[in-house]
């Protein structure tokens, strides 16, 4: 089967991109990217994709970090029992900071490592339609489709008065 | 410079221009000033050195105020690292607006201020070579640290601020550093390849795809939403190295809050002390305005009242407890040997602040620059007092002695300030000081833009 | 990962050792050790030697017990045997370690540069051959009384050596010195009794102690002794405690301890003691001794004297009354400090007022006498000085003592030795007089040398060598020996011995003819010399009043000095330097002084209205003048002395002694007149007033002490006798139902172990004589860090003597100071002063706030109860200090030097602390790992009083007691339920181990 058609249309304000986005989706283009120095809450929505799963990554960790918390200070209490100031072996009070500590630690440097996971993050390898004015004061959308539905799309991103508009491979 | 420039510059692109233009290139001025950092730098690690080998006694800490100018330098820096974070955490969860100019210097102030407090419970025990023992770690005998021991709860607490908030600012960071990346790829000449490929691998590849951004905000969120109750937790955990202890003094339940507060007020004096030289160093002036100032003296004046109203609990409880004791080591500690600092401590704090009363001085940068560096002095002072006069006058008369701090911990508390400021000015020159895209948003949201005063606000 | 072999894991251990030493700045790692190839017999490494010896720091002569350790001994204690000291000793006696192991000491035989001021080694074969030519000389001359012998006034075969070999070279002129003789006192017995004799003072029988001024628990006489016998009376017993009075201008430490002081005019003991008499022979207390005494104290009416001394006359009267009514009353002489013009009439009329009450032969005894050579007295000195200035003294030889720091300079001592033609001294420090030497011959130290001392009738006690010779000295004896030999005639024939000890032995075949005749020689020696020598009891003689008594003339000494000079000058004893011996010795120097608490420096005691009208205050330099001299010497702002009073302690003040000695503080001798007691002619310490200025400088005076009071937290608890009596009677009825119960800090250890180890300290019985604070030094090589570092506070004491002007705490209402009886105590001169020593050191915490705070479990409570700190393990947060109530815990704030052959002292028990690491008192465990172990040998458990601290062992007034807290019956159990028990800041709950027992005072009762 031939190859689908991409196709990259710049905008210089994030409404208009917005509006693009949502009408080449309603036109029943799915495989939608969208480049831009910043990001709406709006934007997400209108692009429609699954919640990150970062979240379930800073409740793992934290989860983790509660119990090595408490274990290490249990455990190493037990281990090596030490009498001090007559207070008993587990001294709960006194650990539940160290386990609050690590539960904080775990939960950030996760919710970090999962974002990086999932942005296939560190990497040199720049998206082929990688253009540095997306970092600057343009957004762009990048558009993949039948090449049937390719002009239909093409016209609707031209109607948000794009800076431009460019067929891609 | 910017990459094919249409002829009406985009407001974004201005900042961009603007926040990455002020980067690199520094003037002779600056380089003095880096000079003259390392001298002193230079000439504490050299006291440093002089204490380990000939014994704790170069400094002034003596029987029985066993703990002096360290712990109070420790307390201080710890304290200045709380503004970071609360801004940058706390503010984006309240999002207000007005944190967008000031959040990335205040968590890189976050970041070298732990920097110099970590150094000083080195720098203050007796046998520093050996400080790896207070580390848990596994070693022969299987002997752990004492998890009951404030000093280790401390140990936890900063190395996971340090984490959490490093971690914090980097991915703050990643969005702007692609974008100096971006900017690089634009110019000419093989410094500029160079940069690129550094700020490139320092973004770690980031191209601001959509659902790159979705991560990354969540990411941002939760990092946000559990730096928070850090925050609150690293000061308590210090003060309790002082409220877990029996000394009149020290051992009262409501040194965390008082702590927490006063950290916060140390902290925004000083990213007001800092950022006022600084925006005008870097032409930043449209970025960081009156409106910014005013937002953080209410800030300041906040938990000035705290602080204050902290004090008088403190005496207060001291005297309704009835306890002889308590209230003598309270009483000394205004009108005792260490009445000067209690005095430095109380007008610093409490009153001088109680001025931002007044909308114009507020918005009078100079007025709020000026009580901020008093505002500083005043808590360097307050750590002080806490710590040494509480020492100095405890249950036993017959062993109530005076402290007095010797060369070696002047001189290392001057490399404290040397060593923190020589971070945070090739910070300054190196990274965006300003964070380019929540400036971008909060213009887009229309919050606010560079060069708005808000003069109704 | 493969398994490590052993020797590759211990490898891999010292490597890391080794590089933890260099890395770390840390103590070096050890060098290498050479284990003995031929062992000496009877040295067992890690097994410590005891040797008996005699104590030779004051002329008391207590028995001590040395402990060796390889060669070198580490620790000298009290032999329990010894009828003197009963295994007790002061701080004096603990440093006499630092004599032998002074860095300062004379290393070998010193000859004067011709005209110069300084010193040549020379050899002894030189140095003898020289002396004996001149002797030689003199004797063909027939001048041998040219040549003149000093020494000091012990009672010992030296002493006849001395006599013996003056005789044979035919010189009479032997001149016995000692700095604090007691001769008014032999003077006025001979006057009163017929008996030129010194009694012996039953303290413990006394009921009722009246002291006029002596201070017989610091110095006079024979301090340890006397100690132990003023703590059995005048500690709390079964509802009984004795009362003590100080009568005096000064607050002494002796007069610290008193139930009640009467401040009296200086110089106005006689007139006081001739009143007292006068009120029990007028009021018919007197019995049949009245009619004698009548004549005699007639004239001295309670009014008149009341005018002369300032104390009311009914006080007078009570005091008489008292006196005579308890069972058993002691009156004391006044001591050296008070020796006026007229000491031997007021030393008379003490004797006086104690034949009125009846108390020679129960309090007072004659028979069992102190054993003193009676020493030159002035005149025989001024005659002396006069020889020497005429250049009458063709050779002078000084053993054993130091006339030049000890005599007043007026006298012109030093001036007049310029002129002796060859002076020779036998001192093994570079004293004031050595200094003055042409020839130095250094004598070993005591402990390095055999020697004997008869400290009372009937006890002979040997001394014998615990270590070879550190220097090149020469014992005297064996110089005069060979001196002997070179000299020839009739001298070679008649010392033939080949060194002391054979001299020694031969000397001590009479001794045996005392004690047991029939007995082989060689048994008797080993085992006297194993005991430390033989004694026997003295029965008592009577005494009967002497006709001589009545041309007594009891008239007030006048003190010198013109109008301007208004206060009258106490030079005294230094309870911790004597009379300046110890001055060189860092232990003592570092010692705060018992009542100022100062260290390393000499000061003067001024009262409060003085102090206001001069407008000085404490550290404020003052210039102290008399016609002789002036010093300059900050002042010391003390209550315990009267506003026409001043003060000064004898001690300091060295141009020579050695490093730690030298230019330190002053010598009040400069400013005193070579004025003599009338009768005795013994040197009139109290003779003079003084004039005072200020000049502007000040000066920090080291106190070791924070606040002089302890603000009403009951740190040292004062009851009244009643309130004591019934606490204790509740107590004992608590004890009826359950007596068996253990304390409760006994549960403050692991379940299995047999021991929770415990302290319990009577307040009532500590004299606060510090001794237990050298005694700790020496057991746990702790540093003396000098006058800077103290002035910084970070001397090293484990333990140390809080002394604190107390109010009385009345049953229960802890902290809070009623006023209740504070017109007796302090006798209304000084208001309410009244003074509580108090030991303190850690207190081994059940719940111990310095045990959770480290972070790296450096200090935690062992099995046993005890705090116990790692210094392994310790980085040195020092969290544990601030934490701790008691302060009692101190840092290594460098690595301190142990100048050689300070170092040899050092035991190897104890671990020697490095720089960067916490430490603190730890009841000497290695005394109790040691008891342990050998109970571990034979199977049993450690007996009570089987462990005693180096504190505990060597208190004079036996106010410590360790032990076994849960063995109910153990003695610390039982002190630790009686009713005057309490814990420091016990409200703090931190369940020490060491619980202290409230002192108990007369006339604190509010009736």
């Amino acid at each position: 089967m031939e190859a689908r058609q991409a196709m990259i249309a710049t905008y210089d304000d994030i409404h208009s991109l917005v509006g693009a986005v949502r009408s080449i989706r309603e036109q029943g283009c799915e495989d939608v990217t969208v480049f831009g120095p910043i990001m709406e809450t709006e934007l997400e929505e209108v692009l429609g994709k699954p919640a990150s799963p970062v979240r379930r990554y800073a409740l793992l960790g934290g989860i983790t970090g509660l119990v090595c918390g408490l274990a290490l200070t249990v455990w190493s209490s037990y281990y090596y029992p030490l009498v001090v100031g007559g207070k008993p072996l587990a001294s709960i009070p006194a650990y539940v900071v160290i386990a609050f500590e690590m539960t904080i630690l775990f939960a950030g440097i996760s919710a970090l490592i999962g974002m990086l996971i999932h942005n296939r993050m560190p990497t040199f390898k720049l998206h082929p339609a990688h253009d540095p004015r997306f970092s600057e004061d343009r957004f762009a959308v990048r558009a993949v489709c039948d090449p049937g539905r390719a002009a239909k799309i093409e016209e609707v991103l031209r109607s948000y008065s794009p800076g431009e508009v460019r067929r891609d491979r | 410079m910017a990459t094919a420039a249409p002829p009406a510059e985009s407001p974004f692109a201005k900042v961009n221009r603007d926040i990455i233009g002020a980067l690199w290139e520094p003037d002779w001025r600056y380089r003095i000033l880096i000079l003259a950092l390392l001298a002193v730098l230079g000439w504490a690690g050299f006291a440093w050195i002089y204490q380990i080998k000939t014994g704790m006694g170069t400094a002034g800490i003596t029987h029985p105020v066993m703990w002096g100018a360290y712990i109070t330098n420790f307390v201080f820096w710890v304290g200045i690292a709380h503004s970071g974070t609360l801004i940058s955490a706390i503010l984006y969860l309240l999002r207000s607006g007005w944190r967008t100019t000031i959040n990335r210097a205040a968590e890189a102030m976050t970041i070298f201020a732990v920097m110099t407090a970590g150094l000083f419970p080195l720098i203050h025990l007796g046998r520093v070579w050996y400080f790896y023992f207070l580390a848990p770690y596994p070693n022969q005998r299987m002997l752990w640290p004492n998890f009951r021991s404030p000093l280790i709860w401390d140990f936890f607490a900063i190395s996971t601020y340090f984490t959490i908030s490093l971690l914090f600012w980097y991915s703050g960071l990643i969005p702007d550093l692609a974008s100096v990346r971006d900017r690089m790829m634009g110019l000419r000449g093989r410094m500029a390849r160079i940069k690129e490929k550094i700020y490139g691998a320092l973004s770690l590849g980031w191209q601001g795809t959509d659902s790159q951004w979705k991560n990354y905000r969540r990411a941002y969120l939760y990092m946000a939403a559990i730096a928070t109750p850090l925050v609150l937790s690293v000061h308590s955990v210090v003060s309790w190295d002082f409220a877990m202890a029996i000394t009149p003094g020290w051992h009262s339940t409501i040194f965390a809050p008082y702590f927490v507060a006063g950290a916060i007020f140390s902290g925004i004096a000083m990213v007001i002390t800092l950022s006022v030289p600084f925006r005008w160093a870097l032409g930043l002036e449209d970025y960081i305005t009156e409106y910014h100032y005013d937002n953080m003296a209410k800030l300041l004046l906040l938990t000035s009242l705290i602080v204050g109203y902290a004090y008088l609990a403190e005496y207060f409880m001291a005297w309704l407890s009835g306890d002889p004791i308590e209230w003598e080591s309270f009483r000394w500690r205004a009108v005792g040997a260490y009445s000067g600092p209690f005095f430095i401590m109380v007008t610093c704090n409490v009153l001088i602040p109680l001025l931002c009363f007044w909308r114009r001085i507020r918005r009078s940068i100079k007025a709020v620059f000026v009580i901020s560096v008093f505002v500083n002095i005043g808590m360097w002072y307050e750590r002080f007092v806490i710590i040494v006069t509480s020492l100095a006058h405890e249950y036993a008369p017959g062993a109530w002695g005076l402290y007095k701090p010797t060369w070696v911990e002047l001189s290392i508390t001057a490399g404290s300030f040397a060593w923190f400021l020589l971070w945070f000015m090739l910070f300054a020159k190196t990274l965006p000081a300003i964070s380019i895209t929540e400036v971008k948003e909060s213009i887009a949201e229309g919050v606010w833009s560079p060069g708005d005063k808000k003069e109704g606000a | 990962m493969s398994e490590i072999k052993r020797r590759d894991f211990l490898k891999i251990l010292g490597l890391s050792g080794a590089s933890t030493g260099l890395m770390g700045c840390a103590q070096e790692p050890a060098k290498k050790l050479i284990p003995y190839l031929v062992q000496p017999e009877e040295v067992i490494p890690g097994v410590a030697n005891w040797y008996a010896s005699v104590c030779r720091e004051c002329p008391a002569g207590c028995g001590v017990h040395v402990k060796v350790r390889d060669g070198r001994p580490i620790k000298v204690e009290g032999n329990p045997d010894h009828p003197v000291n009963a295994g007790r000793l002061c701080a004096r006696g603990q440093a006499a370690l630092q004599g032998l192991y002074d860095p300062d000491r004379i290393a070998g035989p010193l000859r004067r540069v011709e005209g110069r001021d300084e010193f040549e080694p020379t050899t002894w074969d030189e140095a003898e051959a020289l002396l004996a030519s001149r002797i030689r000389g003199l004797r063909r001359t027939g001048q041998a009384e040219r040549l003149y012998l000093i020494s000091d006034g012990a009672v010992s075969s030296l002493d006849r050596l001395f006599e013996a070999w003056l005789d044979a070279v035919r010189s009479p002129n032997r001149i016995v010195h000692e700095s604090f003789d007691v001769e008014p006192l032999r003077e006025a017995n001979r006057l009163t009794f017929g008996r030129a004799e010194i009694p012996r003072y039953e303290l413990d029988r006394a009921e009722l102690i009246l002291s006029f001024g002596a201070g017989f628990l610091e110095t006079w006489i024979s301090p340890v002794q006397y100690t132990r016998l003023f703590a059995r009376s005048q500690s709390f017993r079964d509802g009984r405690k004795g009362r003590f009075v100080h009568v005096g201008p000064r607050l002494s430490l002796t007069g610290s301890n008193a139930d009640e002081w009467v401040p009296a005019r200086p110089a106005s003991a006689m007139m006081l003691a001739l009143a007292m008499t006068r009120v029990l022979v007028a009021e018919g207390r007197a019995g049949g001794r009245a009619a004698v005494l009548r004549p005699l104290v007639e004239p001295f009416t309670p009014e008149r004297v009341s005018e002369a001394t300032g104390v009311e006359a009914e006080q007078i009267e009570r005091l008489a009354r008292e006196f005579a009514d308890v069972p058993a009353s002691l009156a004391l002489p006044p001591g050296v400090e008070m020796t006026h013009r007229n000491a031997t009439a007021t030393h008379v009329a003490v004797n006086l007022l104690n034949y009125a009450a009846d108390n020679f032969g129960r309090t007072v005894r004659f028979g069992p006498n102190v054993a003193r050579r009676r020493p030159a007295d002035l005149t025989r000195w001024t005659e002396v000085i006069e020889a020497m200035r005429s250049g009458a003294v063709d050779m002078l030889l000084v053993h054993g003592s130091d006339p030049v720091h000890t005599l007043p300079p007026s006298l012109g001592l030093s001036g007049a030795l310029e002129n002796v033609g060859l002076m020779v001294s036998f001192a093994s420090h570079m004293d004031e007089t050595a200094a003055h030497a042409d020839l130095i011959l250094p004598d070993h130290t005591p402990l390095e040398s055999w020697g004997d001392h008869e400290p009372e009738v009937g006890v002979h006690t040997l001394m014998q060598p615990t270590i070879n010779p550190l220097f090149e000295t020469r014992h005297t004896g064996e110089v005069l020996f060979s001196l002997a030999a070179r000299i020839g005639g009739n001298l070679g024939a008649q010392f033939l011995w080949p060194d002391y000890s054979a001299y020694l032995r031969d000397a001590w075949r009479s001794v045996q003819l005392q004690f047991a005749p029939r007995d082989d020689f060689a048994e008797f020696w080993h085992a006297a010399v194993a005991r430390g020598g033989v004694w026997r009891e003295v029965e008592t003689q009577s005494v009967t009043l002497n006709r001589a008594v009545a041309g007594v003339e009891f008239e007030e000494p006048t003190l010198e000095g013109d109008a301007a000079a208004r206060f009258a000058l106490i030079a005294y004893p230094s309870p911790t330097l004597y009379d300046g011996r110890g001055a060189n010795r860092p232990w003592l120097q570092e010692l705060p002084d018992p009542v100022t608490k100062i260290v390393w420096n000499s000061w003067i005691e001024i009262h409060p209205d003085v102090a206001r009208q001069l407008e000085v205050r404490t550290g404020d330099v003052l210039a102290v003048s008399t016609p002789q001299g002036q010093l300059e010497v900050p002042a010391y702002v003390y209550r315990g002395i009267r506003a026409d009073t001043v003060a000064i302690p004898v001690g300091q003040g060295h141009t020579h002694y050695g490093r730690w000695a030298r230019d330190r503080g002053v010598n009040p001798l400069a400013l005193l007149p070579g004025a003599a007691d009338a009768s005795s002619g013994s040197f009139a310490w109290l003779s003079t007033r003084v004039a005072l200025a200020r000049t502007g400088r000040r000066v920090q005076l080291v106190e070791t002490q924070g606040a002089d009071d302890d603000r009403g937290r009951a740190i040292a608890e004062v009851i009244s006798l009643a309130a004591a009596t019934e606490a204790e009677r509740r107590a004992r009825a608590a004890e009826q139902f359950h007596s068996e119960a253990p304390v409760e800090a006994a549960e403050d250890a692991d379940p299995k172990s047999p021991y929770r180890w415990g302290m319990a300290i009577d307040l009532s019985s500590c004299i606060g004589c510090s001794a237990c604070v050298t005694a700790c030094y020496a057991e746990n090589n702790i540093p003396v860090v000098g006058e800077r570092r103290c002035a910084q506070g970070r001397e090293m004491a484990w333990i140390r003597v809080e002394r604190y002007y107390e109010h009385l705490i009345e049953e229960g209402s802890h902290g809070e100071a009623s006023h209740g009886g504070s017109t007796q105590i302090g006798g209304g001169a000084s208001e309410d002063l009244h003074v509580v020593h108090i030991p303190m050191m850690c207190q081994h915490c059940g719940n111990a706030p310095c045990e959770p705070v480290c972070p790296v479990y450096a200090t935690y409570h062992n099995p046993e109860g005890l705090n116990v700190q790692v210094y392994n393990r310790c980085v040195g947060t020092r969290y544990c200090s601030n934490n701790c109530p008691y302060k009692a815990r101190r840092f290594e704030w460098f690595n301190y030097e142990y100048p050689f052959p300070l170092n040899l002292q050092l035991s190897p028990d104890v671990t020697v602390r490095e720089k960067g690491v916490m430490e603190k008192c730890t009841f000497c465990v290695q005394r109790i790992m040691m008891a342990r172990s050998d109970a571990n040998a034979q199977g049993r458990d450690v007996a009570d009083g089987e462990v005693t601290p180096a504190c505990a062992q060597t208190c004079p007034a036996e106010a410590i007691v360790f032990g076994n807290l849960r063995d109910p019956n153990s003695r610390v159990s039982q002190l630790a339920r009686s009713g005057r028990a309490y814990h420091v800041l016990g409200e703090l709950n931190t369940r020490p181990a060491v619980t202290y027992l409230r002192e108990v005072a007369h006339g604190t009762e509010e009736t």
